[in-house]
């Protein structure tokens, strides 16, 4: 099973996303920065290939990332209502006698408004609220998605009381319970997009930025999936892949950048499960 | 050259040459809805792709699944068969999902002989008939 995210920058980019769904096999599809014209393009776009199992939106009671999946709509039941804002939507997914797990997307405050600090804060009402949706579904396979507007070693993303999300697997299946701070238990998430940092392989995160000012890391990785370590066995080969070209069009431009001209600023993440 | 020049050329609409993959795909796809009742049909995508060689080759990709209705539409992807890496449509490249066969260079005259060996191979056959158990037990 695969899902999708991209932040398109409310960029018209239903060609695009019908391309990107037809030529990856996407399940689910989660966008930021979508208009609903744009969206309800796509569906009438893509459900031309797929007359028998159609596309359709997720209902949700926030609207700030729109999901679209060819799951039957009643696989996914909406648990948004855990957060107050609308920057997230939870969703437990049931496939009887195949998976359950929390999808849950976010797109989160921009660095323009909120700094690394304000972030790192919120990040703990946003951490608690996936672990009310947790709570309420019975379920912890829990996958969060999106745009985080926050690289995978920052604060909110890493401490404990925020997103509590590491690098390492391995550690992070080792307690059950994540770690204990002070009598308390923090549970794990795993994250996979530190692996996307540095020019070894193409592309060099998701998203370019070059702060004018004395610290700049020029390449970002916002866009991210977190995972429970539970999910371990469900990841497929390569299961994380950053898209740079669907069918014939590069998403990035000559200097290898995210071509924000032409698409969006953002590329899109792909998680591939395998059940 | 003239307003008045055709500059589309004689096209050819008949296709002279051989059937597609999705042609011969297409005609199975009934099969299994009949073997297992409805509880689970085949779906083909066919999407073009480009593949990255040092030169990249436009391509045609077919995926085959098979989709359980009563699971929430799941479906399992079982082979995917790309038409035009060797430069004309046949032959093809294929892969199984399942298991790890593959077939590369496949004429036109094997193609579904091929098609039957993986859909046949013991680990397809499984996956198969679990997803139908599976989605039996749902009422």
């Amino acid at each position: 099973m695969n899902i999708a995210f991209w932040n398109l920058d409310k960029k018209d980019l239903s060609d695009q996303l019908v391309q990107l769904t037809n030529e990856k096999s996407i399940d689910i599809l989660c966008l930021a920065e979508v208009t609903d014209g744009v969206a309800t393009d796509f569906i009438r776009k893509i459900n031309i290939f797929h007359p028998k199992t159609k596309y359709s939106f997720v209902a949700s009671a926030k609207n700030k990332v729109r999901i679209i999946s060819r799951l039957t709509a009643s696989s996914f039941i909406d648990k948004s209502d855990s957060y107050k804002s609308n920057r997230l939507s939870a969703h437990l997914l049931k496939l009887p006698n195949i998976i359950e797990l929390n999808l849950v997307c976010v797109h989160f405050h921009a660095k323009n408004y909120w700094s690394e600090d304000a972030q790192a804060l919120e990040c703990a009402t946003l951490s608690k609220a996936i672990g009310k949706v947790e709570i309420s579904s019975g379920c912890h396979n829990t996958i969060v998605i999106g745009d985080f507007n926050m690289n995978p070693f920052e604060k909110g993303m890493v401490s404990a009381i925020g997103l509590h999300a590491i690098p390492d697997l391995e550690l992070a299946l080792s307690g059950k319970k994540g770690r204990q701070i002070d009598n308390t238990d923090y549970p794990y998430f795993y994250n996979p997009m530190w692996n996307f940092f540095g020019d070894h392989l193409m592309p060099f995160g998701t998203y370019f930025y070059h702060s004018p000012d004395n610290l700049s890391y020029v390449w970002h990785v916002f866009d991210q999936v977190l995972l429970r370590p539970n999910l371990k066995n469900n990841l497929a080969n390569d299961y994380i892949e950053i898209v740079t070209k669907i069918g014939g069009d590069s998403l990035v431009d000559a200097k290898k950048r995210p071509d924000a001209k032409k698409y969006s600023d953002h590329l899109p993440i792909i998680l591939k499960l395998k059940i | 050259m003239e307003s008045s020049t055709n500059i589309w050329g004689k096209l050819q609409f008949e296709d002279p040459h051989e059937k597609t993959v999705a042609d011969y795909l297409n005609s199975q796809l009934n099969f299994i809805r009949e073997q297992t009742k409805d509880e689970l049909f085949a779906e083909l995508d066919v999407s073009d792709g480009v593949m990255d060689f040092e030169k990249p080759i436009a391509v045609g990709l077919n995926r085959l699944f098979v989709v359980a209705p009563k699971l929430g539409n799941f479906r399992r992807q079982i082979l995917t068969i790309v038409e035009g890496i060797h430069g004309d449509r046949y032959p093809v490249d294929m892969v199984c999902h399942v298991n790890e066969m593959r077939f590369n260079r496949v004429a036109e005259s094997e193609l579904l002989l091929k098609i039957s060996e993986i859909i046949g191979s013991s680990d397809v056959q499984r996956s198969i008939v679990n997803l139908f158990n599976q989605s039996k037990q749902i009422p």
